[in-house]
């Protein structure tokens, strides 16, 4: 107990009395915690737009004459009851029509020339992968009351592959940010720790134990991590408002909405959790360095 | 209490610091080992507070073989022996109190106890108003005796300095002396690494000279130089 308390005073006091060190460790570690978790707050939104545009490919079944709007309302059903399948929207004959009027409403010779009936019922299908909508389409295909499927495999398959490339580059790149920046924090209170190389070897000399020598530093390289952890948190929350707007007027269609308050929060502690951890193992590693017995 | 048996002490570069010295020391005796600059003053009291390993021979603190102690028996060898270094190895960020503090607070003594001992310490070298002053603020003379104080502060067994008046106007440089003499009479043993004619040839102690790393002579009531 006595121990811990005096490692709490010799680290803050040690704190306050390494201020420039102190403060340039923080920025650092601040700075480039967030620069990685700016890249994995855009590797974030990257994934849901992919999701989007993943969940905008569909199959159209069109209906022959003679199916009912009973007889594919219940495979609409069917259809939802599939796992996978996100939306089924039924567009009738009438519907059709009108879809196609509004279209075409300045061209009338082309909307003179077609009985009103001609345009089939047809069932849009959405899955949430990708890889669900060729069985979707098999299940159309076995059916008679299908006149036509339209799934444009090759364009989902090649739309498909750029998903994935895009995906795992998104994990690469956000694997080799976040080692950099371990590496980065690990080297940085290593420096301090490194410019404390002397009080250790005197604490040493003086018949301190390990741990009392240790324990301070420990604590110090938390409260680093702590403190930017805090900053960049901070940053960050100053920094969505901002660059949102700015993702939203690309992508005006996907739907991209403001991060809750418990999101946030919820960074901020995933930075603090990192931050305690690295700036503990980093003083942990460097005094080893220089605790030689 | 300290023996040095057959001590040799070669450096990578190979210079040899000391060439199989043999002497030792009795519970509460006080010795001066001098020797001109480069004799191996210095090596010996790394020697013995395990700084350094010998090269050959053997080097005992009591029951103890130095060179082949356990790391948490280092600790406890360190904890036995006061040690001021010749460079003070003072912490820079950390008063004057603070500094002597130390020495206690490894031994995990009370705050209360340290509350009461430093500054006693602190007044037996003349320092009791400079506790709230860092390093840098005091003299060469003043770090030299709250180095003193640090090393005597938690009643070690021995106590070793390495140059301990090299800094000090004479007056000062006598009155630490006789407070050496007077924890020497306690029965502290006292180990003084010097080449300070002055001081060796007014106490009229053992006197262990050294040179290129060979004690060249071990005389009690000694004197060393012209004083």
């Amino acid at each position: 107990m006595v121990l811990l308390k005096r490692a709490f005073r010799n680290a803050f006091l040690g704190i306050l009395r390494h201020r420039g060190l102190s403060l340039a460790t923080i920025l650092v570690v601040g700075l480039t915690f967030g620069t990685t978790s700016g890249f994995a707050l855009f590797a974030f939104t990257t994934e849901k737009i992919i999701n989007y545009y993943e969940s905008r490919a569909l199959v159209t079944a069109f209906f022959k004459d003679e199916a009912t709007e009973v007889q594919i309302l219940t495979l609409r059903n069917e259809l939802l009851a599939r796992p996978g399948v996100v939306e089924v929207t039924y567009t009738s004959k009438e519907q059709a029509f009108s879809i196609y009027s509004e279209q075409f409403k300045d061209q009338p010779e082309l909307l003179e020339s077609i009985p009103t009936n001609i345009l089939p019922a047809s069932l849009d299908v959405r899955t949430e992968s990708l890889d669900d909508l060729p069985k979707i389409a098999e299940f159309f295909q076995g059916n008679e009351l299908v006149e036509e499927v339209a799934f444009y495999q090759d364009v989902v398959a090649r739309f498909k592959s750029l998903v994935t490339a895009a995906r795992y580059s998104l994990l690469a790149l956000t694997t080799v940010f976040a080692l950099i920046s371990i590496l980065i924090v690990l080297a940085t209170v290593g420096l301090i720790i490194y410019s404390m190389e002397e009080e250790i070897e005197i604490m040493a000399l003086l018949g301190a134990s390990p741990t009392y020598i240790r324990l301070p530093f420990i604590i110090q390289g938390a409260v680093y991590g702590v403190l930017a952890a805090l900053l960049t948190g901070g940053l960050l929350t100053l920094a969505i408002p901002i660059v949102l707007p700015y993702f939203r007027s690309f992508f005006a269609n996907v739907p991209l909405p403001d991060p809750s308050p418990l999101f946030q929060l919820g960074l901020i502690g995933v930075e603090i959790i990192f931050g305690t951890i690295l700036g503990s193992l980093g003083s942990y590693l460097a005094v080893n360095r220089y605790l030689k017995f | 209490m300290i023996e040095f048996k057959q001590v040799t002490k070669h450096y990578p570069n190979s210079t040899i610091a000391l060439d199989k010295i043999t002497f030792s020391v009795s519970p509460g005796e006080f010795v001066f080992v001098v020797g001109p600059s480069g004799a191996g003053k210095t090596t010996l009291v790394k020697l013995l507070t395990r700084e350094e390993l010998p090269t050959e021979g053997e080097i005992r603190f009591g029951e103890r073989d130095i060179a082949s102690l356990r790391p948490g028996e280092i600790i406890q060898h360190r904890r036995d022996l006061g040690v001021v270094y010749q460079d003070y190895r003072l912490l820079s960020k950390k008063t004057a109190f603070e500094n002597v503090a130390l020495a206690l607070e490894v031994l995990g003594r009370s705050d209360q106890e340290i509350k009461e001992i430093v500054p006693h310490a602190l007044s037996l070298v003349g320092l009791e108003e400079r506790g709230e002053h860092f390093p840098h603020q005091l003299s060469g003379g003043e770090q030299q005796r709250l180095a003193i104080a640090r090393a005597l502060v938690h009643e070690p067994k021995a106590f070793i300095a390495d140059e301990p008046t090299g800094n000090i106007d004479p007056e000062t440089a006598w009155g630490i002396i006789k407070l050496l003499e007077k924890i020497n009479k306690m029965g502290t043993t006292i180990l003084v690494a010097t080449h300070a004619a002055h001081i060796v040839n007014k106490l009229n102690e053992r006197v262990v000279e050294l040179e290129r790393g060979r004690v060249v002579r071990d005389q009690r009531g000694g004197k060393y130089g012209s004083s």
